[in-house]
């Protein structure tokens, strides 16, 4: 078109547009005839005038958001044309870019402006660094440098890939293909931390997966390189800074604290955590950064998965390893990135994991020992608050919730402690006892809309009670613990199996093994479905349930039992194992008469429980007592009672006041010096451990029963024979009442009788007794065990001075207490008290005449 | 390692100078535009940035508010220093088109394809390459109608790029404001035919083209 051809149609325009438009189509038409070319082109401006479309605002409006969505693509920064935009951050936008016609690079072009000569000071020294930074798993910078308007930039070499997430999901990866592209990378962080530079963003974004498959990390470092060089930036106003991806960002970043490798291990832990269950442990998408700060500084990681396929749980092994990755202390995460991975790699291999919960958690899956007490009662209603707020920690439930529950719950603790509160003048010392007495009774009755709580505090009071020895009072607040967990989580769950558990623990302490044992049962069962095999929980059901078939009398059962827990147990790092079971177990051996295998058992373990917990620990102190008792069967008495003096040094001191553990101890020493004869000894040691057991047992108790059979063993052998009756009468009814028929211990307390009434002359009705005492030790003792012939010695005795008795029967007895008398002669002391009681029972034998 | 440093470092101009090159600029020296478009263009970019985070969908977004911002952050000013708002648009007008343009061939230029390395954060970039090409054919109306009709091509970049009505547009020019207004119907209507016909061979600034890598 001419500028001549224009002004025509400038001056047919103006005129058409002047006319009505009912006659511009007329005009048009005239003109049309005269001028076909002019009239089209009139025809369509007309058109266009018409329409009056807003396509030129629009368009002028999109170049301006084009503007705003990506500007620099065509520039030229330094020697690189960018060719395209290929990512964007928050904070930065990465492009394809070219030198000239070299190699394609990926130039990383910050948003915010620093101060220029600071910039490049920073840069350099870093840059350096970065630079030497060469493996074939990290991408190489290239080159750094400033733009025109001071903006930094990093030059990268250009890898092409998947991040690693898509990667996997790609190819359709699965758990363990995922962890082991996973320990991949963790060797590649492993190196560049061996050469101190620390990536401090590793995201999947920044870990790139090629087609071959071989991971390769992105800005390694430069993360701390921009960080430096935006440092001069004239606004900094965002309180997330330059280099923080929020979402991957350690508590130590977001609190602007020093950053470490450990800071790369938490990243990986997020990592990891996104990889296998589709998510990232918390969950911050859209919340403002001081929400997502005190989300990732104070909650709890959560590693539920997205969706199928991946598996709907972690097996606890791996969440166990994420969430040592994800401790919000850096030195109480993996101490380097190379041990994540090798962590990862023993789960690969099915074997046990060094990771281990938190461990108040550990300690609460509990495992039962026979005697074992562990809290002094002065700091049990400490025990009280921190037990809560451990048990508390575990449920997860929405932030505003637990606020409110954790406002009402500590009014309620509030109330309970004023009564401890020295200004309130109440005149009367309060004990611990006191305050749990009233947290019992409250909780039976408060905190119903908050029936997780409720259950928690109940399980922790029940705990508390257990540990002062008070076990009947625990059984009340733990059975309803159980109940309310039963209808708040039906089927299997860990909550109820750990409220079974610690039901039937208590029940057990309390001596009531036959209900204990149905609770354990089912503890068991419902660990077993729950968890893996040889998860610490499920190891301590098996062991809780092989105590109670110890004490039931099943030795066999047990001894299967607890060879299985040892075994589980002994797949633990050193550092880690329980030993519970091992000392059961030589307990058990000791029960059985098997006391070499016992002590061999319970030396090592007594050593390592001095090392593991000290020697003011008070399970230290229970497990002296245990190798003691083996040591003593052994008829190494002198060592024994070394053994059993210095657990009741560390008692006396840790217990404050008289407590179950201390009236074990005196027990054991008092019984070792009775068996030895030095009865002067041994009569108020066993007097104080009754009087305890008295005051904190109920009167059928085993352990009671057992120190009324000592007792009365002794009274007898002083000559008071119808007070020994007493006790010994207390004790079989201790005995039977919670002892299955047939149990060993009955068998003790059924001679140490039958032993009496002999004394008493009543021979007749000694031999029944003793009669069922030798069969119940030919039950469970080898033949060669000196109980046994004990116990046919005494019958022997019973048969012979038995008045009733024919000829046949008194010349059977005379030669039963004869080859016992041999027996024992050759396997005991000479002051033994079976044999010191066999001598004085032949003086009796003599003289009595029915 | 040869560092390209060098060659590109220098601090931001001072606000004097940006206001000098602007004048400069309005004086009719091109290499004055040449040497302002880096500066305004990250500039621009910030704050239609920020002002599209803050906007409502659907909502368009004002070029010259931009341009206004921009001016007065390299500026430093609270007013332009020469004669009033008005004669300061008419400057930014031309920065205005130029920016854009500029961007919007830069972006069409750009191949895309190949692997797919990261997910495009910006729900713009779909799309991107034929908006730009769309902004390119109007600018390169512009150029033709300037060709033929300078002042015709003016009013409209005024108008458009520059956001001044009729009557700022006649102050500007020294014109009525009804020849305003018949001169604008015309070659609005005359570039909505150029764009739509596409036939912009051998008279738009296609100084750039397209490559494949």
């Amino acid at each position: 078109m001419t500028t001549e051809r224009f002004r025509r149609l400038e001056q047919a325009f103006g005129e058409l547009v002047a006319l009505p438009a009912s006659q511009r189509a007329a005009a048009l038409a005239e003109l049309a005839a005269e001028e076909p070319d002019l009239a089209a082109e009139l025809a369509a401006l007309l058109a266009a005038d018409a329409e009056a479309s807003p396509v030129i605002e629009a368009t002028v409006a999109a170049g301006a958001r084009l503007l705003a969505a990506g500007p620099e693509v065509g520039r030229r920064i330094g020697r690189y044309l960018l060719e395209r935009e290929v990512g964007r951050g928050g904070t930065s936008t990465v492009y394809l870019a070219r030198a000239d016609d070299a190699a394609p690079v990926a130039l990383k072009l910050l948003e915010r402006r620093g101060d220029g000569e600071e910039v490049l000071r920073r840069f350099e020294n870093e840059r350096r660094i970065l630079a030497t930074l060469e493996h074939p798993g990290i991408a190489r910078l290239l080159d750094v440098g400033v733009t025109a308007d001071s903006r930094p930039y990093v030059v990268l070499e250009y890898v092409q890939g998947l991040p690693i997430d898509a990667h996997c999901d790609s190819r359709g990866l699965d758990l363990p293909a995922r962890i082991r592209l996973f320990r991949e990378v963790c060797a590649i962080v492993h190196a560049a931390h061996q050469r101190l530079v620390v990536h401090r963003d590793l995201k999947p974004s920044n870990v790139l997966v090629d087609a071959a498959g071989a991971p390769k990390l992105l800005d390694f470092g430069i993360a701390r390189l921009l960080d430096d060089a935006s440092q001069g930036a004239p606004d900094r106003t965002s309180t997330l800074f330059v280099a923080l991806t929020p979402a991957y960002a350690s508590p130590e970043q977001l609190a602007r604290g020093p950053v470490t490798t450990a800071t790369d291990v938490w990243s990986l832990g997020v990592l990891l955590t996104e990889l296998l269950t589709g998510r990232r442990p918390f969950r911050t998408e859209g919340l403002p950064p001081a929400e997502v700060e005190r989300i990732v500084r104070e909650g709890p990681p959560s590693f539920s998965a997205a969706s199928s396929p991946r598996t709907a749980r972690l097996p606890p092994d791996l969440e166990t390893i994420l969430r040592m990755a994800l401790r919000k202390e850096p030195e109480r995460r993996y101490g380097s990135v190379a041990q994540l991975a090798e962590d990862l790699g023993r789960f690969l291999d099915g074997r046990p994991v060094a990771a281990r919960p938190d461990t108040w958690a550990y300690r609460t899956a509990t495992f039962v020992r026979r005697h074992r007490w562990s809290v002094a009662a002065a700091g049990a209603f400490f025990a009280l608050l921190v037990a809560f707020a451990a048990a508390t920690a575990v449920q997860s439930a929405r932030i505003a919730r637990e606020r409110d529950r954790a406002e009402r719950v500590s009014s309620l603790l509030v109330d309970l402690f004023e009564v401890a509160d020295p200004t309130e003048r109440r005149g009367s010392s309060v004990t611990a006892r006191e305050i749990l007495d009233r947290g019992a009774s409250r909780l039976a009755s408060e905190l119903e809309e908050e029936p997780e709580t409720r259950a928690a505090l109940q399980e922790t009071i029940g705990r508390v009670y257990q540990n002062l020895g008070l076990f009947h009072s625990a059984a009340p607040p733990l059975e309803q613990s159980l109940a309310t967990r039963r209808r708040l989580f039906p089927g299997d769950h860990p909550l109820v199996a750990s409220s079974l558990n610690r039901l039937a623990v208590v029940r057990a302490l309390a001596g009531e093994y036959t209900r204990a044992e149905p609770l354990f049962r089912e503890a068991l069962a419902m660990r077993e479905r729950l968890l893996p095999a040889d998860d610490p929980a499920v190891v301590a059901s098996v062991n809780n349930l092989a105590l109670i078939l110890h004490d039931s009398g099943d030795y066999a059962g047990a001894e299967r039992l607890y060879r299985r827990a040892v075994a589980l147990d002994r797949r633990q790092p050193p550092a880690e194992r329980d030993g519970t079971a091992e000392i059961n177990l030589g307990l058990l051996l000791v029960d059985r008469g098997e006391p070499a295998a016992a002590a061999a058992l319970l030396g090592p373990e007594v050593e390592r429980t001095r090392e593991g917990e000290g020697e003011a620990s008070p399970v230290y102190a229970a497990n002296l007592g245990y190798l003691g008792m083996a040591l003593q069967a052994l008829g190494r008495y002198g060592e024994a009672e070394r053994l059993f003096r210095r657990a009741i040094a560390i008692d006396g001191r840790a217990q404050a006041g008289e407590h179950v553990a201390l009236a074990r101890d005196l027990h054991l020493l008092g019984a070792l010096l009775y068996e030895r004869g030095d009865l002067d000894a041994a009569e108020p040691l066993l007097e104080r451990a009754q009087a305890i057991r008295e005051r904190l047992l109920e009167p059928g108790h085993p352990e009671l029963a057992a120190t009324l059979e000592r007792r009365a063993r002794l009274v007898a052998e002083r000559g008071d024979v119808a007070g020994a009756a007493a006790l010994a009468e207390r004790a079989l009814a201790g005995f039977r009442g919670a002892l299955p028929a047939g149990h060993p211990s009955s068998a003790d307390a059924l001679v140490a009788l039958a032993e009496i009434r002999v004394e008493r002359g009543d021979c007749a009705g000694a031999a029944p007794l003793v009669r069922e005492a030798v069969g119940i030790r030919a039950d469970n003792l080898s033949p060669a065990d000196w109980r046994t012939a004990e116990a046919r010695g005494v019958l022997g005795t019973a048969m012979a001075c038995a008045g009733s008795a024919g000829e046949n029967e008194r010349r059977e007895g005379e030669r039963l207490r004869a080859e016992s008398l041999v027996k024992l002669s050759a396997a005991l002391p000479p002051a033994h008290s079976a044999l010191r009681w066999l001598g004085r029972a032949s003086a009796l034998g003599r003289t009595v005449v029915e | 390692m040869d560092r390209p440093i060098g060659s590109e470092v220098s601090p931001a101009p001072p606000p004097e100078e940006v206001t000098a090159l602007l004048e400069a600029w309005r004086q009719g020296d091109r290499h004055a535009l040449d040497r302002l478009v880096p500066q305004v263009y990250s500039e621009l970019r910030r704050i239609a940035d920020r002002t599209l985070r803050g906007e409502r969908a659907g909502h368009t977004l004002q070029p010259t508010a931009l341009v206004h911002e921009a001016y007065l952050k390299l500026t430093g000013a609270e007013r332009p220093r020469w004669n009033g708002r008005i004669h300061f648009f008419a400057v930014a007008a031309q920065l205005m088109r130029r920016v854009l343009v500029d961007h919007a061939r830069a972006r069409a230029a750009a191949k895309r394809g190949g692997d797919a390395l990261f997910v495009p954060f910006d729900e713009g970039h779909d799309g991107a390459v034929e908006r730009a090409a769309e902004l390119i054919a109007l600018d390169d109306a512009l150029s033709a109608l300037a060709a033929l009709d300078p002042r015709k091509a003016r009013i409209l970049e005024l108008h458009h790029f520059g956001g001044l009505s009729v009557e700022e547009t006649a102050e500007v020019l020294g014109l009525s404001t009804s020849t305003i207004g018949l001169e604008a119907r015309l070659a609005r209507a005359w570039l909505l035919v150029e764009m739509r016909s596409g036939s912009s061979a051998g008279r738009g600034k296609s100084d750039r083209e397209p490559e494949a890598p």
